[in-house]
């Protein structure tokens, strides 16, 4: 077994959306980590928000203000998941809803100590 | 982080109805020129509830959590621009102080006030100096949580249509100011507008067969929670409101018998009777018994009579058809419209046979645009053994028709008429 990480992009324009929409969306998210979770194979993971962060960068460590990069590219969150590989985990995340939103999941391999 | 033994289930509508309840009570402190800023700021609330919740699990009080959340977020959004807002001049320095922000937006949140929020929020919405189009806009957005495309749907028209009615209806209502209760004396004609809103809400949800089930359960559901609020106000619990909301349970008990399994509409003459809902029906009397406590038929009164007319009759032949036909004609008296001419011609064909009902129908004016019109006319034709002329009535009718579910059951009905005998030979 291994762990995985899932990198959220994009998916979260949601702005216009109705509280109905908005509340469906949340029930999509939250069975499919369910279900992971009801598998055994989900470790972890948080929710980022959109709206303040900094970027510091250089030797001059240069600290700008968010948002750091286009809407389609922002992290949302990440989960981790342990599964036998990594197609598998590749596969979970293909229950992912942020699919449906024009969003995108990057599956990474944690590496083992 | 959800677990799997998480459970908890979530009210199917809490979002739009929070929503709504909370645009109301931040509209009402920032003032009617701010309901934007009110609408940006529960959005946002909403919209971290949907990155939390799955990592997180759904709160044990998630209603609580929201209104939390969007406190918050308004003592934030105060802190930094309260300045550049024209608050209300009651409200002003209160928001602009840090010793009295935070419990300012306490307690305009709190739940005893939201109720008479939504209230004073839906007489703003139903202000006379907008066009009843533009107040039920208005109210779908703000008050019930409606997207501009769900709108859309409800009304079957596009988003642009939709867009440019709510910016009129902003205007006007940005305009207002303060969001208040209209007094005592006032009431009596705004509450007229606030009963149209809610029952053109109600007849969209539940006359409508061209669009879809969820937007249509969703509209008579937000038309019965709005008319509940106002009977749970001392100001407007008057008669015609109980009567509206008789008139829209009475209605409501049958919708379920309305469509058959396949979605094809069901007449009222062929409902299967014991698939009412007796719940519905005895609430709706306890209203009606509320209605006629007071002086006054208003029209309400009468469409709710005649409604319980229908729930209470076992079978469609055993209807009281004469008092019906009675009631018309007061509710013609009072609300003299095309629409209530031609129910009543139909029912007059039923207390006094198709030949009467096709010469009242006759003196019908300005339904001839109209499906329903030709459907009946196909009817009593067809009662009268006319069938060319039944045939040639349901053909204009189809024509007419604006919605599958009713084409098929025209198509139907015109398939089901026998030759005409000298055809036959």
């Amino acid at each position: 077994m291994s762990k995985y990480m899932f990198l959220f992009r994009g998916g979260s324009d949601m702005q216009q959306a109705s509280p109905a929409e908005t509340q469906a969306n949340m029930m999509k998210w939250k069975i499919w980590m369910d279900e992971i979770a009801a598998k055994g194979k989900l470790i972890g993971g948080e929710p980022l928000t959109y709206d303040s962060g900094k970027v510091l960068s250089g030797r001059a460590k240069k600290v700008t203000d968010g948002p750091f990069a286009e809407g389609k590219e922002i992290v949302g969150g990440y989960l981790i998941v342990e599964t036998k590989d990594i197609d598998e985990a590749a596969e979970l995340s293909k229950g992912c809803p942020i699919f449906e939103n024009d969003g995108s999941v990057e599956v990474r391999v944690v590496m083992a100590m | 982080m959800s677990h799997p033994e998480d459970t908890h289930e979530l009210a199917d509508h809490l979002f739009r109805r929070e929503a709504g309840r909370m645009v109301a009570a931040l509209t009402r402190l920032f003032g009617a020129r701010h309901v934007d800023l009110a609408e940006d700021i529960v959005q946002e609330t909403l919209l971290k509830a949907m990155q939390e919740w799955p990592f997180r699990g759904v709160p044990d009080e998630p209603a609580a959590w929201l209104h939390r959340v969007a406190r918050n977020l308004a003592i934030d959004r105060l802190r930094r621009e309260a300045r550049g807002l024209e608050l209300l001049r009651e409200n002003a320095a209160l928001l602009r102080s840090e010793w009295t922000l935070s419990s300012t937006v306490h307690e305009a949140m709190s739940a005893p006030t939201i109720a008479d929020d939504q209230l004073r929020m839906m007489f703003a919405c139903c202000h006379p100096a907008m066009p009843r189009e533009q107040q039920v806009a208005l109210a779908l957005k703000t008050l019930c949580g409606f997207s501009v495309p769900e709108i859309a749907r409800a009304f079957v028209t596009n988003e642009e249509t939709i867009n440019k009615r709510l910016y009129r209806a902003r205007e006007t209502f940005r305009a207002l100011g303060r969001i208040d209760m209209p007094s005592i004396d006032e009431v009596g004609q705004r509450l007229e507008h606030v009963l149209a809103t809610i029952y053109l809400l109600f007849n969209e949800g539940y006359n409508s067969t061209s669009h879809d089930d969820l937007i249509r359960e969703d509209l008579i559901e937000e038309a019965l929670r709005l008319i509940d609020l106002l009977t749970r106000n001392s100001i407007t619990d008057v008669a015609e409101v109980h009567a509206l909301m008789a008139l829209m349970l009475y209605h409501a008990a049958r919708s379920g018998s309305r469509l058959d399994v396949d979605g094809a509409i069901v007449l009222l003459k062929d409902q299967d009777r014991s698939k009412w809902d007796a719940e519905l029906i005895a609430l709706a009397d306890q209203h009606m018994d509320r209605a006629v406590l007071e002086r006054g038929m208003s029209i309400y009164h009468i469409e709710a009579a005649i409604a319980a007319m229908h729930a209470h009759a076992p079978t469609f032949a055993a209807t009281n058809w004469v008092s019906i036909v009675a009631l018309y004609d007061e509710l013609l008296r009072q609300n003299p419209s095309r629409v209530v001419a031609f129910n009543r011609a139909i029912a007059l064909a039923q207390a006094e046979g198709p030949a009467a009902g096709l010469t009242e129908l006759g003196l019908v004016e300005d339904m001839q645009g109209s499906h329903l019109y030709h459907a009946a006319r196909g009817d009593l034709l067809r009662d009268l053994t006319r069938y060319d002329e039944a045939r040639a009535a349901y053909v204009t009718a189809m024509s007419l028709a604006r919605s599958a579910a009713e084409v098929a059951l025209l198509q139907k009905k015109q398939e089901s008429l026998p030759a005409n005998v000298v055809e036959a030979r």
